[in-house]
């Protein structure tokens, strides 16, 4: 006898969302991502699709890092200072499909710079590369809502992904996306019902659910992955079973938290992340891989 | 000074003291007049038609000469300033006050009151032939055989030291025509007070002891009568804001019981300060008490150490308290007085909650029910009269005001039901008492931050719409507020606003009370569809707008027809056990069949906790009915 595979029918599937806009779309993009749509969890491919596989993005930060630990400013040692030039590195070097823009100068407590500066950096970014772009502020919501309004405005038509709106300062980015034709982060500290809070709120401001990411603010090997892996099980289960609300692609920092890179990328691979966000060439290298092997269909 | 006050039609006659309030007066007078709020001026059932005579609106100064037009007055809302003549219209008029107050209580409960009233003392008044050489028998042997001469069934009859005392000079001053007070101790009577012969009602303190607030009324034990009610905040709110703070206090500090003991007998001091005004009588006439309230305040009443309660499994000291006399625990009524306290299931769910199940009936209703009492700690019994279940969550303070800048005690004054309309930027409200708005209690702010959510000036997560196009929106410490009342339209002098870190804790509030519904239900394996009636009680009143109360989520979204809103459930046990012996054993038999679930034991509860954070509720699909609020909820469907 046989033995047959039991399988699962999910009653929904994740959304899609595409970042980037290329001529056709009106941008300047030379390519785009699309990511979601999974009928079922992570690279179970006997039971259902995973049309969109995960995504690898790369951070650049708009000023150079202070106190990094040596190993990881080594790779980029050229480029640090120089957005524009780092971002070139990472996608022609180390094939990053995405790049994070890190409004790390735009911190009031740091270099506080304007909002036409940072705005700048973003021009110059969407210049050197033909990648999709993540925005993300500097984390004070004060000055973020002023920053990301002409970040998003320098990046018109161009589908970037804003970063990150909060259950307690959605409101201005909400209205950029709106505006300038952008998609939205949502992030949530780590908890299913804030994270599908925001997404309410994000959707009652009438942005569009396949123009949310979610962000569920995520712990590395040592610091706590297991929770993290097991919020966004639950996140996916959720969306799987036919929550609305908790349906978006999700997305996953494993490149700041340092440690263990690519032990803590695999992890969430496997909870359901879609778009991890990197550091390391060489752990991208590894995830790379990886990705490779978990997607090929035996 | 006394003054001659004369009720028509009847012509009955009686003297009153200044500023004696008329309802009190009438009540003396024998005149049952209807009142079913506690004399707070909410009920208006107790209209009167002052003909002539002067008098003095409710703890104002002015004074109001009636001459020639007659003038409409609520009985509880006037004092007396002058000799005067009134009117009881019939329709202010009952037979039987005990039958009006029963009127509002659940059938079950109000068949707990059936007649005669058996209250914890009774009095009698007997005359008995003096002393001769001839007939030698002693004082008390001869006043035990004329009363038992009378009252067969309160044999043995025996008699407090202090009454004792003083029983040889009053015999002889009342030459031998005596009125005793008894306290009923069940297998034996205890002659408490004796005097000479007289008419005057026995009274009786029922009191509701919450942790933020203390409500009480002094009741007519003979009619059942409610004569005075007051509220005041808990003064230990000093040593902290919540029962476990308060319980570090008495244990961090050597005198710490001692202090939270104190603060509740003044605050019960105070309180009887105001409500012996109301009636007219000394707190001493007070000759027995019936103490409701949570495990912790009953504790710290009768001095017990309360640690335990604190500390898993959660014992607290006694089910039973014995009925204590009033000079032992120190409460400021008369010191023999029978302190009779509910009895209390676990050290969350107090004889508060076992009142509540008396007031409304639970114990013997067929209907699957669900009582709420919304206080600084909420707790939740589900059942019928076949079982019950019971749990309790920290709701925290909010919803009483506390910590909350435009909040305040439900008195006169307090805005109990509020609208606000975005076109013309305004509110409008009812206030307690129909007087200046002073601030919102428990129902104005529930159903501020309903009107508030409707009109877009806060989100889902309960915060404002900053950008929103009205003066009333502001800033003050760096802090976005609501403007409710400008100083220029209430009593305080100062604008009432509502604040951002107000709301944060009315949602929290709400949020606990929420989740541990249906963390109880789930326990219990109900779904909510099948809950047939819902009493929400405490912090809200009775004068709640139930749409709002599920709007807000803070209640599962079922027919609003199945939900009353039914105020102090635990002052209205406390009453009944005050007046009734039949509602004093139902309460032990209540508590002999309650079972106490520790939500702190369902990892669930902070789960839900967190999803109920939200405007209903983060799973938009438990509130239907709420959809209606924001016409964008379809977005969850699609």
């Amino acid at each position: 006898m046989s033995f047959e595979l039991p399988t699962k029918q999910w009653p929904a599937q994740v959304n899609t969302a595409t970042i980037g806009a290329t001529a056709e779309e009106g941008g300047t993009r030379t390519s785009k991502v699309t990511v979601g749509g999974e009928t079922t969890l992570p690279f179970l491919h006997f039971e259902g699709q995973m049309p969109h596989p995960p995504v690898l993005a790369m951070e650049v930060l708009d000023e150079a890092p202070k106190g990094w630990p040596e190993p990881l400013m080594e790779p980029f040692a050229d480029v640090l200072g120089d957005p524009a030039a780092w971002a070139q590195k990472c996608v022609e070097e180390y094939d990053a499909e995405l790049i994070v823009l890190r409004l790390d100068s735009a911190d009031p407590f740091g270099t506080d710079a304007s909002p036409d500066q940072c705005a700048e950096n973003v021009r110059a970014i969407l210049e050197a590369v033909g990648v999709p772009l993540i925005i993300w502020g500097c984390g004070d919501y004060d000055k973020d809502n002023e920053v990301i309004p002409v970040c998003s405005q320098a990046a018109a038509g161009e589908r970037c992904l804003l970063a990150s709106a909060v259950e307690d300062n959605y409101k201005t980015i909400a209205a950029s996306a709106l505006a300038d034709d952008h998609l939205v982060i949502g992030e949530s500290p780590l908890d299913i019902s804030i994270q599908k809070q925001v997404n309410i709120l994000l959707s009652e401001m009438g942005l569009p659910r396949d123009r949310i990411i979610m962000y569920q603010v995520t712990g590395a090997v040592g610091y706590g992955v297991e929770y993290a892996y097991s919020i966004l099980e639950r996140t996916r289960l959720a969306a799987l079973g036919g929550d609305a609300m908790l349906s978006m692609p999700m997305l996953s920092i494993v490149g700041s938290e340092i440690l263990w890179e690519a032990a803590t990328a695999t992890v969430f691979l496997h909870g359901g992340t879609d778009i991890l966000v990197m550091w390391h060439p060489e752990a991208v290298q590894h995830i790379r891989a990886l990705l490779a092997d978990l997607m090929a269909v035996s | 000074m006394a003054y001659q006050v004369v009720f028509q039609p009847d012509d009955i006659s009686t003297e009153a003291g200044d500023g004696e309030l008329l309802l009190a007066v009438a009540d003396r007078a024998g005149l049952s007049i209807a009142s079913e709020c506690g004399g707070h001026g909410v009920c208006h059932l107790c209209r009167v038609i002052v003909q002539q005579g002067r008098i003095r609106p409710r703890d104002q100064d002015e004074i109001i000469e009636i001459t020639d037009t007659p003038r409409e007055v609520l009985a509880c809302q006037t004092q007396v300033a002058g000799d005067i003549v009134v009117q009881v219209p019939v329709e202010s008029r009952v037979a039987d006050f005990a039958e009006a107050i029963a009127a509002s209580l659940s059938p079950p409960a109000a068949a707990l009151l059936a007649s005669p009233l058996s209250p914890l003392v009774q009095t009698a008044t007997v005359k008995m032939p003096s002393p001769t050489a001839d007939d030698p028998e002693p004082d008390r042997e001869r006043l035990n055989r004329a009363i038992l001469q009378q009252q067969p069934d309160w044999s043995p009859l025996t008699i407090d030291l202090p009454a004792l005392r003083r029983l040889p000079l009053t015999l002889r001053d009342a030459d031998f025509h005596a009125s005793v007070t008894v306290a009923d101790e069940g297998h034996s009577h205890r002659i408490i007070q004796t005097n000479a012969a007289h008419d005057r009602p026995l009274y009786g303190l029922a009191l509701d002891i919450g942790t933020s607030t203390l409500a009480a009324e002094i009741v007519n034990l003979g009619s059942g009568a409610i004569v005075a009610a007051a509220g005041l905040p808990n003064q230990q709110f000093r040593y902290g804001a919540d029962v476990i703070t308060r319980i570090i206090w008495s244990q961090e500090h050597s005198d710490g019981l001692e202090q939270l003991h104190q603060a509740i007998i003044d605050t019960i001091a105070e309180l009887l300060q105001d409500l012996c005004q109301q009636c007219s009588i000394e707190p001493e006439q007070i000759m027995t008490a019936c103490c409701a309230g949570n495990a912790t305040m009953i504790s710290l009443l009768l001095q017990i150490p309360p640690d335990p309660i604190r500390h898993a499994p959660h014992i607290h000291a006694a089910e039973h308290v014995p009925v204590l006399s009033a000079h032992q625990v120190g409460l400021p009524i008369h010191p023999q007085a029978p302190i009779f306290c509910m009895p209390a299931v676990s050290g969350y769910v107090g004889g508060d909650i076992t009142a509540g199940i008396l007031a409304m009936g639970l114990f013997a209703t067929d209907k699957l029910s669900l009582l709420v009492d919304v206080g600084t700690n909420g707790e939740i019994v589900v059942g019928n009269k076949d079982w019950m279940m019971c749990a309790s969550c920290s709701a925290g303070p909010a919803f009483e005001g506390a910590g909350i800048d435009c909040a305040v005690h439900a008195t006169s004054g307090a805005i109990q039901n509020i609208d606000y309309d975005p076109e013309d930027d305004c509110f409008t409200f009812v206030t307690i008492g129909q007087t200046g708005p002073v601030g919102l209690c428990g129902s104005g702010l529930l159903e501020l931050l309903a009107t508030l959510w409707r009109a877009g000036v806060i989100d889902r997560g309960g915060k404002f719409n900053e950008e929103l196009d009205s003066p009333r929106m502001r800033e003050r410490d760096g802090q976005p507020e609501f403007v409710i009342l400008w100083s220029t339209e209430n009593a305080t002098g100062r604008d009432l606003a509502l604040q951002q870190a107000d709301i944060e804790n009315l949602l929290r509030s709400k949020a606990a009370i929420y989740a541990g519904i249906t963390t109880l239900l789930d326990q219990v394996q109900i779904p909510v569809a099948d809950i047939e009636q819902i009493y929400l009680a405490g912090a809200f009143g009775s004068h709640l707008n139930i749409t709002d109360a599920i709007t807000l989520g803070i209640i599962p979204d079922i027919p609003t027809p199945r939900v009353a809103a039914v105020g102090n459930t635990s002052l209205a046990g406390a009453y009944l056990a005050l007046l009734a012996r039949p509602a004093r054993e139902r309460a032990a038999n209540v508590v002999a069949g309650l079972t106490y679930i520790d939500l702190s034991a369902a990892p669930q509860f902070m789960d839900e906790f967190i999803a109920s954070m939200f405007l209903p509720h983060t799973d938009l699909s438990r509130f239907p009915s709420a959809d209606t609020v924001n016409d964008k909820t379809n977005i969850v469907q699609g």
